[in-house]
């Protein structure tokens, strides 16, 4: 009972250590911390409930089957989130939905600020919130997914480096081409 | 600074340096352009703004039969661990039931036709035994398929949690110290000290009663109130959350994950682990030049505490 009263209090790499172990308070324990993040995640990544719950279903699935796979060589979060970031990628592609303007990938962009854009008034404190869901929605994928991790999920560039599995250059600059394209799109 | 400066600011760096990612250039070279150019501080503020109000987007919350439904599946999860480790089995449970079913159809499939084409030929003969074997492996498989998802069930536990997860509420941005060196061991200490300070006072709040937490939080108002943050480097939408904060009726302060997030570029977290609370801090970073006042905000975390409470004090 002393176990189970003091399991909330272990952090997530012996947690995971303990799922490896077939430990259902320790899986109850990580789904319980990560389930409303994970969520929220895929929410924002695909915009449908539906899939979303799916994908954080499968993310936790997957999360128990693979338990003994987790090293420690990253943080247990970011390790969870790839395997979100994995999932819903797939579910887009699945879909078919995303549609890649003029079959940009968003690594080839060219940002082109013309001499009177006026970045200021470009974004507001005050935008209705389902214009800015869907404005992130309109990203490409691969824009989407680093300005979701980075702004809504709060990691670091070089975690996110390792969730996407691309170099922190790129992370730097799909993130900044994200920026520029949803102030472009704001400002209409 | 020369043109190609800043236009490598404008279009490369300012970006990162919102999210408190600095390649190259110092945060200190950084703001002192801001300061000087118009342009790039237009750019600064869009950003930043942008990166604000996404973060705060209202979080998406999974209802409550959801969060049951997920902790509902260990078991299954687990058994599909066990599964695989022998090998023979498919990978999951989904493709086992799957495959079961396909195979139950199938054998199903066989028996109609096979009877079909038995009657339709040889009606004499259909007391065969072969059929009806085919029938009842096929129901064995179907009764093996309703006890497995039987068995399913009843291995869910019922009522079992291991805990409530705190949900931030209210997004709420806090004003932050200013040192000159707040990097420095000295500063960090006195850190700690004040937040431990901080956690007696309130402590005081349950104990000894000298100080009700209603009095604690006026006096973080009282002292917000009168601050005066008098850089142009601080957006005002967190003005306006100071103001706001300052002007609440609500006498407790939390911060979402999702502000949180903006935190390591403007602040350094330093956290205090109490006895019975954690205490989380945000620190201003030094920015030269400016004259900020000197301002703490320690934020209880009230995560499996229950009864602490937002704590909030000021030192000039």
């Amino acid at each position: 009972m002393k176990y189970e009263q003091n399991i909330n209090s272990l952090c997530d790499e012996a947690l995971i250590s303990l799922v490896a172990k077939r430990d259902n308070h320790a899986s109850t324990e990580l789904i319980l911390r990560y389930q409303d993040k994970i969520f929220n995640f895929s929410m924002r990544f695909l915009n449908n409930r539906d899939d979303a719950f799916d994908a954080t279903q499968e993310t936790f699935l997957r999360m128990i089957r693979n338990a003994a796979q987790f090293r420690g060589e990253s943080k247990f979060s970011t390790w969870l989130f790839s395997i979100a970031a994995n999932l819903a990628r797939d579910k887009i592609k699945a879909r078919k939905i995303f549609i890649e303007i003029s079959n940009d990938d968003g690594d080839n962009e060219i940002i082109d600020f013309p001499s009177d854009y006026d970045l200021e008034e470009a974004v507001t404190t005050r935008i209705d919130s389902q214009i800015l869901i869907d404005t992130i929605g309109k990203l490409p994928m691969k824009l989407k997914e680093v300005l979701v991790l980075c702004d809504i999920s709060g990691f670091k560039y070089e975690e996110i480096s390792k969730i996407v599995k691309i170099p922190i250059g790129t992370v730097k600059s799909r993130i900044n081409r994200a920026r520029e394209q949803m102030l472009r799109t704001l400002k209409g | 600074m020369s043109n190609k400066i800043c236009e490598k600011i404008y279009f490369d760096e300012i970006s990162p340096f919102i999210d408190g990612e600095y390649t190259g250039r110092s945060a200190d070279e950084i703001i002192g352009h801001l300061k000087s150019c118009a342009k790039c501080r237009k750019k600064y503020e869009s950003l930043i703004n942008l990166k604000n109000i996404i973060s705060s987007l209202a979080e998406y919350a999974l209802s409550e039969e959801e969060k049951a439904n997920l902790t509902a599946m260990i078991p299954s999860a687990f058994r599909s661990v066990r599964q695989k480790s022998r090998s023979v089995w498919p990978r999951n449970l989904t493709i086992t039931l799957a495959s079961a079913a396909s195979f139950t159809i199938i054998m199903l499939a066989a028996v109609v036709v096979f009877r079909f084409f038995f009657l339709s030929t040889t009606p004499t003969v259909i007391t065969s035994s072969a059929p009806a074997a085919v029938e009842s492996d096929a129901a064995n498989e179907v009764a093996k398929t309703e006890l497995e998802q039987e068995t399913m069930r009843a291995d869910v536990p019922t009522g079992e949690t291991a805990g409530e997860l705190m949900t931030a509420e209210t997004v709420d941005f806090p004003v932050f110290i200013n040192e000159e060196n707040f990097y420095n061991t000295a500063n960090f200490k006195e850190a700690k000290n004040i937040i431990e300070t901080a956690e007696k006072l309130y402590q005081k709040v349950g104990s000894d009663g000298s100080i009700t937490q209603q009095e604690l939080i006026s006096k973080l108002k009282d002292s917000l109130a009168s601050a005066q943050l008098n850089s142009d480097l601080i957006p005002d939408i967190f003005k306006k959350n100071i103001e706001r904060i300052a002007n609440s009726n609500k006498d407790e302060i939390v911060i979402s994950e999702s502000t949180e997030n903006l935190l390591p570029f403007y602040a350094e977290k330093a956290t205090y682990e109490g006895d019975n609370s954690l205490i989380i801090a945000y620190f201003l970073k030094p920015q030269k030049d400016l004259n900020y006042r000197y301002l703490l905000v320690p934020v209880a975390n009230s995560i499996n505490t229950g009864n602490i409470q937002d704590i909030i004090t000021i030192k000039k």
